[in-house]
């Protein structure tokens, strides 16, 4: 199963049975995702030896 | 609202809102304990610098230039008699950072070349902050003629590395250490990242704006950070080298991090392994970067005459790092003085120092 039609399936979940109270979640679990992915490798404490 | 049944449904969207972000944050936080090994809350290291970063009270400001310029452990170096002069340029590390007036590699040279009866001054020119480019000048502008009996130069800078792995895809060559702590500012030293969404959703942008940045300059065939900063490092070098008297040798030595050792590797990695995650981080982007520019010192000494590189890490890598280092750049007392005897060493090797003074026989 795609990743697509996996979201599919979950947005036709959530139209057919009206659970509405689902997507924030949805939504900030993908956001933490999307996140996570692009603070890895990122500098998140990239400053911590500036003053030489 | 009149349906009560719209009514529950929009508190149960608010409410699983609330509770999504609540755990977002939790999450958050937890990783952020794993992979820096601290929390969010904790103060970090380059909190600790910003907010205590002062000069101490032997050091006298320059008042003309940004307060963070400070000059080596003497105040602004004056020009003496006719004394010969070793200049020693470059940053905090040679300016002698976190230790006490006298124990500097500057210091502590001066005080083996006096035990071996050389009539030579040693000039600390090391200011904090400085980059390689900015401690050029400060002899090209500054130092050249108010010491004009030069006997040597030495050179040593890590902040050119510092900018590159700070502002990365930002760097452009002849940044300094105001445009690091802008950045500083914006993205840490603030309370308000502690909230773990917010420090994780500005580094996200961050890091897409440099997603971004990079892909254009690869576009536009632009050298990346490391190169513009490499190519810069050697104008400096190229320009003050054909400015000075011929007969003054020009010593570079390395930027050498305490986690940086030429001969040993494995040490070395077990150095780093033991240390946080946020120092294996930090050393991984660190090292390329040093290794680029201590590449181009050891060229740009190659190719032009009367140039040295005195590589320091050799003579350090003969003791257990963790003692020759104040934290991860600047030498401990220990550490200066290996750097200070292998200096005069490499002084004495190459005859670059004047003979030495006769003493006076009595008649």
């Amino acid at each position: 199963m795609s990743k697509l039609t996996m979201m599919r399936e979950l947005w036709g979940f959530l139209r057919a049975n009206k659970r509405w109270w689902l997507l924030p979640i949805l939504v900030v679990l993908i956001l933490l995702g999307v996140v996570l992915v692009l603070t890895e490798g990122s500098a998140l404490a990239p400053f911590v030896y500036s003053l030489f | 609202m009149r349906n009560p049944q719209a009514r529950w449904k929009l508190i149960a969207l608010f409410l699983s809102t609330l509770l999504s972000l609540l755990l977002a944050e939790g999450v958050l936080q937890v990783h952020y304990r794993v992979t820096q090994g601290r929390w969010l809350v904790q103060r970090s290291t380059e909190e600790v610098d910003a907010l205590e970063y002062a000069p101490p009270p032997h050091v006298t400001l320059r008042p003309e230039r940004d307060p963070h310029y400070l000059y080596g452990a003497y105040g602004r170096p004056q020009p003496g008699d006719a004394q010969p002069v070793i200049l020693t340029l470059g940053d905090s590390v040679p300016f002698g950072w976190g230790l006490p007036p006298g124990e500097s590699y500057p210091a502590q040279l001066q005080r083996l070349l006096d035990a071996a009866g050389y009539s030579v001054r040693v000039v600390n020119g090391g200011a904090v902050g400085f980059t390689i480019g900015q401690a050029l000048d400060e002899y090209r502008y500054g130092f050249r003629t108010r010491f004009p009996h030069l006997v040597a130069i030495t050179v040593q800078a890590a902040n050119d590395v510092a900018m590159v792995e700070s502002l990365r895809e930002s760097y452009r060559p002849g940044v300094s250490l105001e445009d690091v702590i802008l950045q500083q500012q914006q993205y840490h030293v603030t309370r308000a990242t502690h909230l773990a969404l917010l420090h994780y959703w500005r580094h996200a942008v961050a890091r897409l704006q440099e997603i971004h940045r990079e892909n254009l300059r690869k576009r536009q065939g632009i050298p990346s950070p490391t190169e513009m900063m490499c190519a810069a490092v050697a104008t400096h070098l190229d320009t003050t080298l054909a400015s000075r008297p011929a007969a003054v040798p020009v010593i570079l030595l390395p930027v050498d991090p305490y986690f940086y050792q030429t001969a040993q590797t494995e040490r070395n990695r077990a150095l780093v392994a033991r240390q946080s995650p946020m120092l294996q981080q930090y050393y991984q982007r660190w090292a390329p970067i040093a290794a680029a520019l201590d590449a181009r010192l050891t060229h740009e000494a190659a190719a032009h005459p009367a140039t040295f590189f005195y590589d320091s890490r050799a003579t350090l890598d003969a003791e257990e790092r963790q003692g020759l280092y104040l934290d991860h750049i600047h030498y401990s007392a220990r550490g200066s003085a290996l750097v200070a005897q292998g200096l005069l060493r490499f002084l004495q090797a190459r005859q670059l120092l004047p003979p030495l003074a006769q003493p006076t026989r009595p008649r």
